[in-house]
């Protein structure tokens, strides 16, 4: 959605942003300029001019003493510095669309299309979904998600959730793992032609596994890894339970599954590009 | 010569070449079976077997040479995950130092590495998990959201309730109410 087609905005004023998934809206509301233009960055490509089907609303408005975020609950936190509060409302937001979404597998995992099929990257924090997923971009692909891949229950389908990529920024040193989570982050901001808006097919999984200083090697998973894997990475599972088990073993038989164990993003990169 | 057990009821199978995935819906657990275990499971479940007849039969179907430690093995990980109906015979776990003697006596007589019995276990988070972990000290809402698990009672991801979290007000209480352990300026948690 280009930002032109949004309407210019009265810094004075509480205004409101409706983030899309999938055809429905939520409604994110704030006093706060800062604020204002957080949302807008992050979620450029998934604002849209009006509400036609309203999943709920996530309000962050400035009090007396710091800052009130109301989404599923309210929370007043006090003097809590706005930098801090964002990306969990940012997060928020992510978890409104899935309380409204329980009929999709939400995977931690990024999307990237190319050729008419997507390679979802999955992993926990810190393995290099969104550099990966923006490297990739550089190469051609198109971005679905850097970090969230809604998947279909009944088809092979990933849908796009195409907020802003973050990347962790390296320290140019060797980083222990629980470091990992506390490096600084950038947003890459991502072309609207490089992005991908509907829902795409499914070519094949990679899991991802980082470790400082190891060469690349993607090698391909058994059946059974490869549905254990995915049930490992799914957000919701809650949701699903023994379905969610049924539909990783379904995806597991029809679809290529690999690990990828790599030490630099960018000789990985190379390999990535060979599965589609 | 002792009983073998049974399966446990209520678990749903699904083969997935000589892997088998096994949701328990008892605990909301997920198991991956190697192919032994798989086999044993499939055994078990056929009942009738005495252990010398399972041992032979994993022989052929594994195509290794005979041997009563895969079957030991298997029933262990299979006891370890609850996936066996106990109640008539008397459970035996096996110790670590005899685990791994038998590990490396399997490994002795050729058996491929995947061929020895294990069984991975995933526990179902109840709740939505965070895509993206937050760290130590860092503000929160929920305790999926910190990577440690615990969102405390000021809002910070710590074990320690009385911490509060990075941007948290600090004036006139210092360093010492911070999860980090630093007051900025007097004001603000680093």
């Amino acid at each position: 959605m280009p930002p032109s087609r949004l309407s210019p905005v009265d810094p004075s004023e509480t205004s409101e942003l409706y983030i899309e998934f999938d055809g429905a809206q939520l409604v994110v509301k704030t006093d706060d300029p800062e604020a204002r233009d957080y949302f807008r960055r992050h979620f450029l490509h998934m604002l849209v001019p009006r509400v036609t089907a309203s999943v709920g609303d996530l309000e962050i408005l400035r009090c007396e003493s710091g800052y009130t975020l109301r989404s599923a609950e309210t929370r007043n936190l006090p003097r809590v510095k706005l930098e801090s509060l964002l990306p969990l409302a940012k997060d928020e937001v992510r978890l409104q669309f899935m309380r409204s979404r329980p009929d999709l597998l939400w995977l931690h995992a990024g999307a990237v299309e190319r050729h008419g099929t997507a390679i979802l990257l999955a992993g926990p924090s810190g393995q290099g979904k969104s550099t990966l997923a923006t490297l990739l971009c550089e190469r051609g692909w198109s971005l679905l998600s850097d970090d969230i891949a809604p998947v279909r229950m009944d088809a092979d389908e990933v849908l796009p959730f195409a907020q802003c990529p973050v990347r962790r920024i390296p320290p140019g040193r060797e980083v222990q793992p629980n470091e990992v989570l506390a490096l600084d982050r950038q947003p890459v901001p991502i072309d609207a032609e490089c992005i991908r808006c509907d829902p795409v097919r499914i070519g094949g999984i990679v899991f991802l596994r980082f470790t400082h200083g190891a060469s690349t090697e993607l090698s391909r998973l058994t059946r059974g890894a490869a549905a254990f894997e995915m049930l490992r990475n799914a957000t919701n599972f809650v949701d699903h339970k023994k379905e969610g088990v049924r539909r990783a073993a379904e995806m597991a038989r029809a679809l290529p599954a690999f690990r990828l164990i790599y030490g630099s993003p960018k000789d990985a990169v190379p390999h990535l590009d060979t599965l589609a | 010569m002792k009983s073998l057990p049974g399966i446990r009821s209520g678990l749903l199978r699904h083969p997935l070449d000589q892997q088998v995935l096994v949701y328990d819906s008892r605990d909301d657990r997920v198991h991956l079976l190697d192919p032994t275990t798989a086999c044993v499971l499939d055994l078990l479940e056929e009942g009738g077997w005495t252990r010398e007849g399972i041992s032979a039969e994993l022989a052929v179907r594994l195509n290794v040479t005979p041997s009563d430690g895969f079957l030991s093995l298997a029933l262990d990980e299979l006891r370890k995950a609850d996936l066996l109906d106990e109640r008539v015979t008397a459970p035996s776990p096996l110790a670590d130092v005899n685990r791994r003697e038998l590990v490396r006596k399997l490994a002795m007589t050729g058996a491929a590495a995947f061929l020895i019995p294990t069984v991975m276990t995933l526990a179902a988070t109840p709740g939505y998990a965070q895509g993206t972990l937050s760290p130590n000290c860092a503000p929160c809402t929920a305790d999926a959201q910190c990577a440690i698990g615990n969102c405390n009672n000021f809002g910070a991801c710590s074990e320690n309730n009385g911490d509060r979290p990075t941007g948290g007000d600090c004036s006139g209480v210092g360093g010492g109410a911070c999860c980090s352990g630093v007051c900025l300026n007097n004001t603000t948690c680093a």
